[in-house]
């Protein structure tokens, strides 16, 4: 077999082995159940409850990641290294091992002091939110830098002997060169923090109405045996989350340059 | 006057030491060396890019030594000129007036006068993506000028380019220069963009000053083997002082098998048995073909050896000749050069054949070890 057979075979493999789990969701898919899920209350609720918690911790995420990449990008410093070590640290840690680091967290004098004058996250949709955002940082982080990198700090340095501060030459030229990139790190970063379960289970619990996550919803219809439930979750998640990949895949084709 | 003094800086693992030079308003100046010499460091360092350890750097009797870039008024063009790609030619080249806010109309008419001047003028509304590489030189120059500083920087800036677009750059930069009254200092490795563009120029050599000077004493006397090299001395070969009068050395040369007799006075300080470099540009040695050495003994000038003809090659400029001496001791290969409009002067020559080189003693450069 020659090498490009052996590489389109194993691509068809992956490929045909998440077509068959999507394709399994038809097995127990009933039109009547969809439409009953879909608009019950406590659907719409998880539905709104997971986009809004996604995006705020997004939003977190975002604001840390892009001077966070841009300090690994275009900075030598101590513990550089250690740093861009731990920014994968949610990829290889199992999130239920980040929502107990959390609980473990919230238990210390520190945590405890932070619950009881700022804020309660245990059970909380606060918590949610905190879960995600320790979920998806580092891979936000990750992201924007790879965009950063990209780009020739070469440009900075020229604007700034033109007259440019260090915040205008990153304004004015790094910031819109890589925008589609920081873009695109952004959705896939919502898509992960959407799709975030084992962290929001461990720190937010399951409470229907109160913290109950797409992915929650799933875990508990599955709980009480509703597979056809389970199934019309599982759906709305897999279109949000195909959606928002192939939208953030679409812009990335386009290029930095494009579009100027 | 930009005056550099004492200059210290570390990039990496590599130092740069004790840059010291300067350039007089109005002038132009060359930083000239080999890949990796540190040149460019010393660029970045003045345009504030870097930090220096240690010397100083001023401008116009204004220490600029710790200002940052924005508050140094000069003007800086990469290697890569670094053309903001999402920006079209307009505004990459007012860039520097929105960044100092400068907005008043006559700085607007100078944007037109200058673009007009570059012969970009027609192309304000285009994009990056869509110049030439002349056409690109000619934006980075604007947009570096345009804010009105007086000091240009240029990295290696018409490296990219075809030699009729280099020169044709290198006559309008001159030209720029006098017009707008601008000091410039370049970065090259080109000798003849060096020669062409720079009144004074600084040999860097492993991130140290090896030679800084008017260019013409750059030329016709460089500090040593390594400069001679970089400026174009072809020839360069060991000798031995054997005898020394008050006006003239003998120097024995191994490599030509031939005593050679140089006359400049400064040299007669060398004594007997101290070993030096003899050095000689190749369009110095004169090349006879209708002469054999029995009769060229008979000829006046001096400083003759027999040579036999190992390569030739035709170059712009004139043929090349690649010499091996028939009494030396095989090591020293001589390059000559005959230039194009004197080739009728010699009979045709062919790999193999028998030649004498005469070697003026007055075009001598020596180099005491």
């Amino acid at each position: 077999m020659k090498l490009k057979q052996f590489c389109l075979a194993a691509a068809f493999t992956t490929f045909l082995m998440y077509f068959l789990l999507m394709a399994s969701l038809a097995y127990f898919f009933s039109g009547e159940r969809f439409w009953e899920v879909l608009l019950s209350e406590r659907m719409l609720f998880s539905i709104r409850l997971s986009i809004m918690a996604a995006t705020i911790a997004m939003g977190l995420a975002m604001l840390l990641a892009v001077p966070t990449a841009y300090a690994l990008s275009r900075y030598d410093f101590f513990g550089k290294t250690l740093l861009d070590t731990l920014l994968e640290l949610p990829m290889i840690v199992s999130p239920a091992a980040i929502g107990a680091m959390l609980l473990i967290f919230f238990n210390t004098p520190l945590g405890e002091w932070i619950q009881t004058n700022f804020q309660q996250f245990v059970f909380t949709v606060y918590g949610i939110v905190l879960a995600q955002f320790v979920t998806v940082a580092g891979v936000a982080a990750r992201l924007v830098k790879s965009a950063l990198d990209e780009i020739p700090p070469r440009y900075e340095a020229v604007a700034r002997t033109l007259g440019a501060s260090t915040f205008a030459a990153f304004r004015t030229t790094t910031l819109p060169l890589c925008r589609r990139g920081i873009f695109a790190a952004a959705i896939l970063t919502w898509a992960k923090a959407i799709g975030e379960f084992g962290a929001t289970i461990t720190i937010a619990g399951t409470m229907a109405m109160r913290t109950e996550t797409m992915p929650v919803a799933i875990y508990m219809r599955l709980a009480i045996s509703d597979i056809k439930g389970a199934v019309v979750c599982i759906g709305i998640l897999l279109f949000i989350g195909i959606s928002v990949l192939y939208a953030a895949r679409l812009i990335a084709k386009r290029g930095i340059y494009a579009g100027n | 006057m930009l005056e550099i003094k004492g200059l210290c800086l570390k990039a990496g693992s590599f130092q740069v030491n004790q840059i010291s030079f300067s350039v007089p308003t109005g002038s132009c100046h060359a930083l000239v060396g080999a890949t990796g010499s540190g040149k460019t460091l010393v660029l970045e360092t003045v345009a504030g890019l870097r930090k220096a350890q240690a010397g100083s750097i001023n401008w116009l009797n204004r220490d600029i030594t710790v200002l940052p870039p924005e508050q140094r008024e000069l003007a800086y063009v990469p290697q890569d000129l670094a053309l903001f790609p999402h920006m079209n030619v307009r505004e990459n080249i007012e860039y520097g007036l929105r960044m100092r806010k400068h907005h008043a109309p006559d700085k607007r008419s100078d944007v037109e006068k200058l673009t007009h001047y570059l012969g970009i003028g027609h192309l304000l509304d285009r994009s990056i993506q869509n110049l030439s590489g002349g056409e690109r030189q000619r934006t980075a120059l604007a947009r570096a000028l345009v804010p009105g500083n007086k000091l240009l920087l240029l990295d290696e800036p018409f490296s990219a380019l075809h030699e009729a677009m280099r020169k044709e750059l290198w006559l309008l930069l001159k030209t720029l220069q006098q017009q707008y009254g601008i000091t410039i200092l370049i970065v090259t490795h080109d000798m003849e963009e060096a020669f062409l563009l720079a009144d004074s120029v600084t040999f860097i050599a492993r991130g140290v000053v090896v030679q800084s000077s008017e260019k013409q004493q750059v030329y016709s006397c460089p500090a040593n083997v390594e400069t001679a090299k970089f400026f174009g001395v072809q020839n360069l070969f060991p000798a031995e002082v054997v005898a020394h009068k008050s006006d003239s050395l003998a120097l024995f040369c191994p490599g030509l098998g031939i005593v050679l007799q140089a006359n400049n006075s400064d040299w007669t300080r060398l004594l007997p048995k101290t070993s030096v470099t003899v050095g000689i540009r190749a369009e110095n040695i004169i090349v006879e073909t209708d002469v054999t050495m029995d009769n060229a003994r008979e000829l006046p000038a001096l400083n003759q050896a027999a040579c036999t003809v190992k390569q030739l090659y035709q170059k712009r400029k004139g043929l090349i000749l690649l010499l091996q001496p028939d009494n030396g001791d095989g090591k020293c290969l001589l390059e000559a050069e005959i230039a194009t409009d004197s080739l009728g002067q010699v009979s045709e020559l062919s790999v193999g054949q028998k030649v004498v080189i005469s070697l003026p003693a007055e075009q001598f450069l020596l180099f005491a070890e």
